[in-house]
């Protein structure tokens, strides 16, 4: 186990470093740059000020370098759209955030997902499946923002239940309607998927031999199917994690959730060099860290796999 | 001096008693006299309806995260209006564009009209309790020259003796710099040739001063709350990023003491969209600018329809034409007239961009000199199919297909439509119209003449309220800011010597008859005045936003809560 961890570990080198050259030339590659003001006229001076600063006038291999070196000293060096703060800044105050935010989204997906998949399954074509299964349609079709604005306008503006937006950490009910928003394509994810494994599993040999046992139909499902139903819904749950916890830009911005989300866009549209790096290498690191636990899971979910 | 027979849309609170200001010592002229006042900016009548207790003398404002405030490097509109709340600067304009004192209480001008002498009021501190004094100021000035500081707003002290060669880095002695405190309360400048505006650029807020104590000890950590001093009316006292920022009444202010005693920002990256929803669940007493998409809405709604404000902002939106590119017919001065003649600017601002912003028919904004209340040019729809024809393209034909570009936003996506459409209407003819990334707009608009297009779509928003920051950085052929290569010796000729006119009556002549020229060859075809409309609540009383930034000084020193 710790042997396969440390092989994994360091199978993530080279796929970061990858993840940082893509990210690199493609930031670069992009038309406009951070300083590529057209609305307020910069001297030529004052852009050759803020260009040497910057190291903007070296070569681009001098530029990969000097940040990776700086990257690899745990420096990430300044944002360029706002100068007085660092991008190890802006990571450590609104990912966490994401972070937090993500995780109760996540929860509620998994409490309306499990038993909505699992429901649909035991009760298949009957109007209970049918009901479930047109959530998940609902949920598939319906994007998270469309969902934000229809649950700010209907619980916040309409009915005064809830505050438009804002953050106050996982116990504060602002956190209702983002995590609503973001959660529930994650919780159609899961029951669409957690219904086909289920049936599958269902259909087997030792689930009718449990049953002819005379065990109860409840203990059957939840003992013996679920368990064995669950392997592929932790693969699918990884890649939903990793989404999840990066952030949503756009249920960030509508309930004023100051997360990582929005910087994915912000950064993009502001050119700045610095914080989309960082970004893709946060989202790298996310990723490659969630694929490494589901494996971890499968041990613990299917005995039939061990890693040595 | 600034149109007086402008009507702001605050207008009606003066005629209500709502608001007296305090009549200022009348300043002889802008140069050239000595001026001594003793005006309080902030001071008002108290209201007619009671007022809520201090406790709750709190504005909830909407708004972007702001950068920082950092005098030398603020640029946009969360910097702007919070940080000059923070700092004062020497002095601030009034809304008829009389000089206001602040930190200085009088100053004069020497008769060559290069050095300005600023006394400053004696006692003043700043927020920490140290003593305000001239060195403060001239550590400030020159550190927003310094190339070290790579400011975007370095080029506005170019106009003093040796800004420009100490920030192209020509010289490594920032003394050269002509900004020199000769004693603790008096500060002299020296500049380069004379500027009729130079007092307008000391009201704006890269001339605010900086705590040089602090920046010494915090490094570019100084603007963090707790770290952050000002000797403005407000102190920063609490700012979560991206979440909320807390300014709270100065209690070491030298001047009136606000009735307001907090404005809590909300921070978002899109207060635009979101304000409205909060405005309405009671989370917000203003709103951001209010979206075209929402504008009908909230006209027809019983509530909000009453508590709608629409302010003036000094700045136009215009078509930029290359006047040079013979290969496009917009270089032709009768095919933009033709094109300026069938714009009907009334729909267009009323119809298409629900009225908020105001018809254009000239260039410069009301509110600056140079402002032309009758458009040089008339006749209509008729008038310019009749100017189409002698261009060589009767009735459209043989017109080839124009491409006009603009960087994404909603106004502009709304208006460039129109206007395709109004061209199709009247003369026949075709526009293409391309939208563009912001960034990626910029990108194309710094290597224009590179480009495939006739025309784009942009706009231009004071800073303060001078030709200087219209005429001569924009369409100066020297400058070129807009990258329309158009040149006309008369024009430049009227607007360098009017940059330097002490006779405002003179300079004032000068730049109408500028104006002429400019609105006359339409280099620039122009679309609209820039303004703005939020809701208020019924309980905020005296907010308003003056048409140009650094007109912000008193925003929130003039706002009082009610009892609600």
């Amino acid at each position: 186990m710790g042997a396969y961890l440390v092989r994994r570990l360091l199978l993530a080198l080279p796929t970061m470093a990858i993840v940082y050259t893509m990210a690199f030339l493609l930031v670069h590659a992009t038309p406009g740059g951070p300083w590529d003001n057209a609305e307020k006229p910069l001297a030529p001076q004052v852009i050759e000020n803020i260009r040497l600063k910057f190291h903007l006038n070296e070569p681009l291999w001098s530029q990969y370098l000097l940040y990776l070196r700086d990257a690899l000293h745990g420096s990430l060096g300044p944002s360029y759209v706002n100068t007085s703060r660092d991008v190890s800044e802006i990571i450590g105050d609104f990912f966490p955030v994401s972070l937090q935010l993500g995780t109760v989204a996540m929860l509620f997906a998994i409490a309306l997902g499990i038993p909505l998949g699992t429901l649909a399954a035991v009760y298949r074509n009957t109007p209970v499946d049918y009901a479930a299964m047109g959530m998940v349609v609902m949920g598939i079709s319906l994007p998270n923002y469309v969902l934000a604005t229809i649950l700010v306008t209907v619980l916040a503006v309409l009915l005064h239940w809830l505050p438009t937006g804002g953050w106050g950490g996982v116990m504060d009910i602002r956190v209702i309607i983002p995590a609503v928003a973001i959660g529930f394509r994650p919780a159609t994810t899961l029951a669409r998927f957690l219904r086909a494994s289920l049936l599958d599993v269902l259909g087997q040999d030792y689930i009718r031999t449990a049953r002819a046992k005379g065990l109860s139909g409840r203990g059957v499902v939840i003992r013996h199917a679920l368990r064995n139903a669950l392997v592929p819904i932790a693969t699918v749950s990884g890649i939903l994690v990793a989404d999840v916890i990066t952030g949503s830009f756009f249920v960030e911005t509508i309930t004023r959730v100051p997360g990582i989300g929005r910087y994915f866009v912000t950064a993009t549209t502001g050119r700045d060099y610095p914080v989309l790096l960082a970004l893709a290498l946060l989202f790298g690191v996310v990723i490659v860290t969630m694929n490494i636990l589901v494996d971890l899971t499968y041990a613990v979910l299917d005995p039939q796999v061990r890693y040595g | 001096m600034s149109d007086e027979r402008i009507r702001f849309p605050w207008g009606s609170y003066y005629e209500r008693g709502l608001i007296t200001r305090r009549q200022f010592v009348k300043l002889s002229a802008l140069i050239g006299g000595a001026a001594t006042a003793g005006a309080i900016l902030a001071e008002q009548q108290p209201a007619a309806a009671a007022l809520a207790p201090p406790a709750k003398q709190v504005l909830r404002y909407p708004d972007f995260e702001p950068l920082h405030f950092d005098p030398a490097t603020m640029e946009s509109r969360p910097e702007i209006l919070a940080g000059m709340a923070l700092f004062d600067p020497l002095i601030t304009f009034d809304d008829a564009g009389r000089v206001v004192p602040l930190a200085a209480k009088s100053w004069e001008v020497s008769k060559d009209e290069l050095t300005y002498t600023f006394h400053l009021r004696p006692g003043m501190q700043w927020s920490d309790g140290h003593p305000v004094t001239a060195a403060d100021y001239e550590y400030a000035w020159k550190r927003v020259a310094d190339p070290e500081t790579a400011s975007d707003y370095a080029s506005a002290f170019y106009p003093i003796k040796g800004a420009l060669d100490f920030n192209k880095g020509t010289t490594k002695n920032r003394d050269t710099v002509a900004v020199h405190a000769a004693d603790a309360l008096t500060l002299r400048v020296t500049l380069a040739e004379p500027a009729a505006y130079f007092l307008r650029l000391v009201s704006t807020w890269n001339y605010m001063p900086v705590p040089r104590w602090q920046i010494e000890k915090h490094g570019k950590k100084w603007v963090d709350a707790g770290n952050h001093v000002g000797n403005g009316m407000f102190t920063l006292q609490k700012w979560e990023h991206d979440r909320e920022m807390v300014i709270v009444a100065n209690p070491r202010y030298w001047g009136a003491k606000p009735t307001l005693q907090r404005v809590v920002f909300t921070l978002t990256d899109d207060p635009f969209r979101t304000s409205l929803p909060a405005f309405e669940n009671n989370e917000l007493d203003v709103t951001d600018q209010i979206q075209p998409g929402d504008i009908d809405r909230v006209k027809k709604d019983s509530v909000l329809g009453k508590q709608i404000q629409k302010y003036r902002w000094s700045g136009t939106a215009m078509m930029f034409c290359d006047t040079t590119n013979t290969n496009s017919p917009l270089s032709k001065v009768k095919v933009r007239q033709a094109l300026y003649l069938a714009a009907d600017h009334t729909r267009l601002a009323n119809e298409a961009l629900r009225g908020i912003y105001d018809p254009a028919q000239t260039i410069t904004p009301p509110g600056t000199i140079g402002y032309l209340e009758a458009a040089p040019l008339s006749g209509g729809v008729d008038r310019a199919r009749q100017l189409l024809a002698e261009a060589g393209y009767p009735d459209g034909k043989g017109f080839p297909e124009v491409k006009v570009a603009w960087p994404k936003l909603v106004t502009y996506d709304l208006a460039a439509q129109a206007l395709q459409q109004m061209w199709r209407d009247t003369l026949k003819i075709t526009i293409t119209l391309q939208r563009m990334d912001r960034k990626e707009f910029n990108a194309a608009f710094n290597s224009w003449a590179k480009q495939p297009y006739d025309a784009y779509i942009e706009r231009w928003g004071s800073d303060y309220e001078d030709p200087a920051n219209w005429a001569n950085i924009l369409f100066d052929s020297d400058q070129d800011f807009f990258h329309t290569r158009w040149r006309n010796a008369q024009f430049d000729s009227l607007i360098r010597k009017g940059a330097g006119e002490a006779d405002p009556a003179k300079r004032k002549q000068m730049y109408e008859a500028a104006e002429k020229i400019l609105s006359t060859e339409l280099p620039a075809i122009p679309l609209y005045h820039l303004g703005v409309i939020v809701a208020v609540k019924p309980w905020v009383q005296g907010f308003r936003l003056p048409p140009a930034a650094a007109a912000w000084h008193g925003t929130f020193g003039r706002v009082k809560i009610l009892d609600h």
